[in-house]
């Protein structure tokens, strides 16, 4: 076993982007929906609300083939695998198109099996999330042909041990799912992972549609994942019975350049002049004014059409913005700011990369209260106005609009920048142009690290060589961030039996913008903790909440969006608009924050009116905001909700539309049901925490929410 | 079928996988049967991935020691002389919609996922053999050792680590963090070392033998290095 997958795993992950002659490179996509089934796996017919806030899958890969038989079984010949993406930079499964995302693990040619030291890759989507904009999963070269038949999708297919009411049982590693509490009994807790198990464990979750690829071709590929699911689970732990369902969002008509056009995507095109060779010209594509990479396109230096580009990008309806940037060895950068495109619609777009001398950037990052202190996992964006944009946009304003960042890079442990590549992908800041001729490179570098001040700083390349006026010494890059400190402690209403993990949270007061965070840990039979973190001196006020994190039999609870900690069953303290601490001085709230108690789960979910991609739903208490809400999913039995699951309180839903503030209203969370135990158990019923309820069951209650 | 450059590092993959099954390093055999000696547990890692480049702060705990580790995405790591169960929590540092997912492995697979796309969202996971119900909150490791093997990137590397009377064998991708839980019993003075050995070849080591907070030693280039402290 070892033998084979030394020898037949993949060891050539980090060579070229180059499209082989007879390969395609298939562009994958998800859009999803959830749809309430009984035991017989039959749609209800006019559903309630969707009961779940999460519904996830573990997704492996993405296969095709030729076969026309309706169920093609693992062993036959033909696959085509579009996996995760996996290894860094140029990984397996990626050629002339790649993300910015990495899974860690690869796969032999296979597509389902894995080399020594990697484990197999998988990415966990939520289709209870999946917008109206398609995820965009990967993209890969497969064999170009014009005949693929079926397509598939693989998900974990490994099964693990779960605790069901203190039971161990096997459940599948497919998925799982978070539900709502309910108003009925029996129920199980709700707002808690529970395990998922197929309906149909043996068959595949694949569909039948006709495929032609070309030769170097370039095809979009959305597939919509449908998720079918029974009602919420009456036993705490037990698997839920899902059954996902796919089909094909099909292409329509080629444009007029022979591109095929996706109904949820959007098609950009064009031609570098100037490009480098050994296809070392990447276009990339940024969602506007970030640093997050969608898309990247290695330009082929000798296919049919040399130094030619496409890049398929999920686009809503009303439009949406990228920054598109070009970069390449020795060559200056072109960029594109804010350009905004249509689904379904082509828009074309060239540049010119001119050849350029090309230098390093490298430097040290330290704390400006303690020298002698590193600054880790700091991220460093260079930033270039936008040439066809008058006047020059300024990129040391916040927002930088107009501004595209061509370039990242990232600290270490010691602070130093930029972390290491590898012979055949150099960091993006060990080739920056530099020079006046023949382009003239201006470049601003943005410096963000959780609890630090932004700093922005000039970076000089009029000459041969880069500076910084504003670094140490003689204009090195290197700098001192500068902060001060937020300090207090965090009170339990009574001693912890065991440890207790909080997590407080430092937010731009009025605002969910989160500063930093610090932990807490409340020891055994102790009441109290302190905290303390480093928070920028220069944003104004910020409002502090900490969340205690809860296990439930024994599994860490996922997440509730903002909220620092997991759905947690402890009561959220909050302290609003807590001075700012001067430069390296230390501000202490006025009080503790507390008292934090066990009070078990609550959810809360309502409607909302004619929601976007940008709705969301905030739940305040106290005028400080602590939890974002799910909103959606679109397209499915709940279209335009909101679900929030939250510990019982007093709070205020606000709605925020693109960030700006919309209707609200007070909501009082219901408690949870003690549900006694028929008989006398040695084993305690599970719960999120420990309320006094002895070996009772704590079971959360659902509570209706306004519509918004 | 192979290219010069990797039909080495196969071959010598084969030989060090052949040479760690006979030793019962990992596999479920017990080939040259030197006793009543079991396999030891399934070695748990962790994989911090999602959006390249995207910042975190992970805190990770067994049952004797915990760690702080700070990085950015993509990051393996990997507790040597590890007790479990083992819990950790990772958290982005960035108000964004970046992905951040961690993913539990025991052996080759995926035994538990947690993702996060929201602004300093959070994604927690934990991974218990059977039997064990409870996840950790232990007090902070002491002394604090760590190997951060930063480059070169995508390198699959393996890594002897050893104390006083023990060593241990790893093999992971860079970048990598790797902590050393309790060394030598605890002893605050050492030593340990690491012994280095790129398989894939993909450019020079960059690593750090890092100590109770700060660098110790460092080594940097070559396919081949050797870190020790005292």
């Amino acid at each position: 076993m070892i033998v084979a997958l030394i020898l037949f795993g993949d060891l050539n992950r980090a060579r070229a982007a180059k499209v082989k002659a007879a390969q395609a490179t298939v562009v994958v996509g998800f859009t999803g929906s959830v749809v309430q089934v009984d035991a017989n796996n039959q749609p209800i017919p006019n559903p309630p609300p969707l009961p779940y806030q999460h519904v996830y899958l573990n997704v492996v890969s993405v296969r095709l083939n030729t076969s026309t038989k309706s169920i093609v079984s693992d062993s036959e010949s033909g696959w085509q695998t579009i996996p995760v993406p996996a290894g860094v930079g140029n990984s397996t499964g990626t050629g002339e198109v790649e993300t910015g995302l990495n899974f860690g693990g690869n796969f032999a040619s296979g597509g389902n099996s894995v080399t020594v030291a990697e484990g197999r890759s998988e990415i966990q989507i939520d289709v209870a999330q999946l917008p109206q904009l398609p995820l965009f999963f990967n993209a890969a070269q497969i064999k170009a042909d014009a005949n693929y038949h079926q397509i598939e999708l693989v998900l974990d297919d490994s099964n693990i041990q779960v605790t069901t009411n203190g039971q161990q049982q096997t459940a599948g590693n497919a998925g799982n799912v978070v539900p709502l509490c309910t108003t009925t009994q029996p129920a199980g807790e709700g707002c808690v992972i529970y395990p998922t198990t197929i309906f149909n464990p043996g068959g595949t979750i694949s569909t039948i549609s006709p495929i032609s690829l070309s030769k170097q071709g370039l095809y979009p590929l959305v597939i919509n994942i449908q998720v079918n699911i029974q009602a919420a689970p009456i036993v705490s732990g037990a698997p839920v019975l899902i059954q996902p369902e796919i089909s094909v969002v099909q292409n329509s008509e080629p444009s007029q350049s022979g591109l095929p056009l996706n109904q949820d995507l959007a098609t950009i095109s064009g031609t570098i002049t100037n490009f480098a060779s050994n296809n070392g010209t990447v276009v990339t594509a940024e969602n506007a004014g970030t640093n997050i990479v969608v898309q990247q396109y290695y330009v082929q230096s000798n296919a049919s059409l040399p130094g030619a580009y496409t890049l398929l990008l999920p686009a809503a309806a009303d439009g949406t913005s990228y920054d598109i940037y070009v970069s390449a060895p020795k060559h200056a950068f072109a960029v594109k700011s804010g350009l905004t495109v249509f689904p379904g619609k082509f828009t074309e777009l060239d540049f010119d990369t001119p050849a350029q001398n090309a230098v390093p950037l490298s430097g040290q990052l330290k704390d400006n209260c303690a020298p002698a202190l590193p600054i880790q996992a700091a991220t460093l964006q260079l930033l270039m106005p936008d040439p066809n944009i008058s006047p020059v946009p300024d990129c040391t304003a916040s927002p930088a609009i107009g501004c595209v960042s061509v370039a990242t890079a990232s600290t270490d442990e010691t602070g130093q920048f930029p972390l290491p590549g590898n012979d055949q992908f150099r960091p993006a800041f060990n080739n920056i142009p530099v020079g006046s001729a023949p382009t003239n490179q201006l470049y601003t570098m943005l410096i963000t690290a959780s609890g630090y001040n932004r700093t922005v700083e000039l970076v000089d390349s009029s000459s041969n060589s880069l500076s910084c006026p504003g670094g140490l010494g003689n204009s090195s890059c290197s700098f001192n961030l500068d902060h001060g400190y937020l300090a207090g402690s965090l009170n339990l209403a009574s001693p912890s039996s065991g440890t207790l993990s909080a997590m407080v949270m430092a937010e731009d007061t009025g605002t969910s913008n989160i500063e930093n965070f610090a932990q807490a840990l409340v020891s055994p039979s102790q009441s109290s903790a302190n905290f303390s973190m480093p928070v920028p001196d220069n944003v104004g006020n910020f409002d502090l909440f900490a969340t205690v994190q809860d296990d439930f039999e024994g599994q860490p609870q996922l997440q509730t969006n903002h909220t620092a900690q997991p759905n947690t069953g402890h009561s959220i303290p909050v302290e609003a608009d807590v001075a700012a601490p001067a430069s390296c001085a230390t501000v202490t709230p006025d009080q503790p924050l507390g008292d934090v108690t066990c009070v078990g789960h609550g959810s809360v979910e309502g409607g909302l009116n004619n929601p976007t991609n940008a709705t969301t739903v905030v739940l305040e208490k106290d005028g400080v905001q602590v939890i974002t809400g799910v909103v959606g999913p679109f397209g499915s039995d709940n279209s335009g909700g909101y679900a929030i699951c939250a510990p019982p309180d007093d709070y205020t839903l606000q709605r925020f539309d693109d960030g700006v503030a919309g209707e609200s209203a007070a909501v009082a969370l219901n408690g949870p049901t003690i549900v006694p135990i028929a008989s006398p158990s040695a084993t305690p019923c599970p719960g999120i925490c420990d309320a006094g309820q002895g070996n009772a069951c704590l079971v959360c209650n659902e509570t209706a929410g306004p519509s918004l | 079928m192979f290219s010069k450059v990797t039909l080495i590092p196969r071959l010598t993959l084969i030989a060090l996988g052949l040479l760690t099954a006979a030793c019962n390093g990992f596999g479920t055999t017990n080939i040259t049967s030197p006793g009543n000696t079991p396999n030891i547990a399934t070695q748990v890692g962790f994989r911090v991935v999602g959006r390249i480049g995207t910042p975190f702060s992970c805190y990770i705990s067994d049952a004797v020691s915990s760690w702080n580790v700070q990085g950015v995405v993509p990051l393996n790591i990997i507790i040597v002389n590890e007790s479990p169960p083992v819990r950790i929590t990772a958290n982005k540092l960035v108000n964004d919609s970046s992905l951040l997912s961690v993913e539990v492995l025991a052996g080759f697979f995926v035994k538990a996922l947690a993702s996060s796309s929201q602004g300093f969202g959070l994604a927690p996971d934990g991974y218990q053999p059977l039997g064990k119900r409870v996840l950790p909150n232990a007090q902070p490791a002491s002394p604090d050792a760590r190997f951060y093997v930063k480059g070169p990137a995508t390198e699959v590397f393996q890594a002897l680590i050893e104390d006083r009377n023990t060593s241990n064998l790893v093999e992971t991708r860079a970048p990598a963090v790797i902590l050393y839980d309790q060394p030598n019993g605890g002893d605050s003075t050492g030593p340990i070392d690491g012994i280095f050995t790129a398989v894939t070849i993909t450019g020079g080591f960059s690593i750090d033998l890092w100590w109770n907070g700060g660098v110790v030693a460092s080594k940097f280039g070559g396919t081949s290095q050797t870190l020790k402290f005292q």
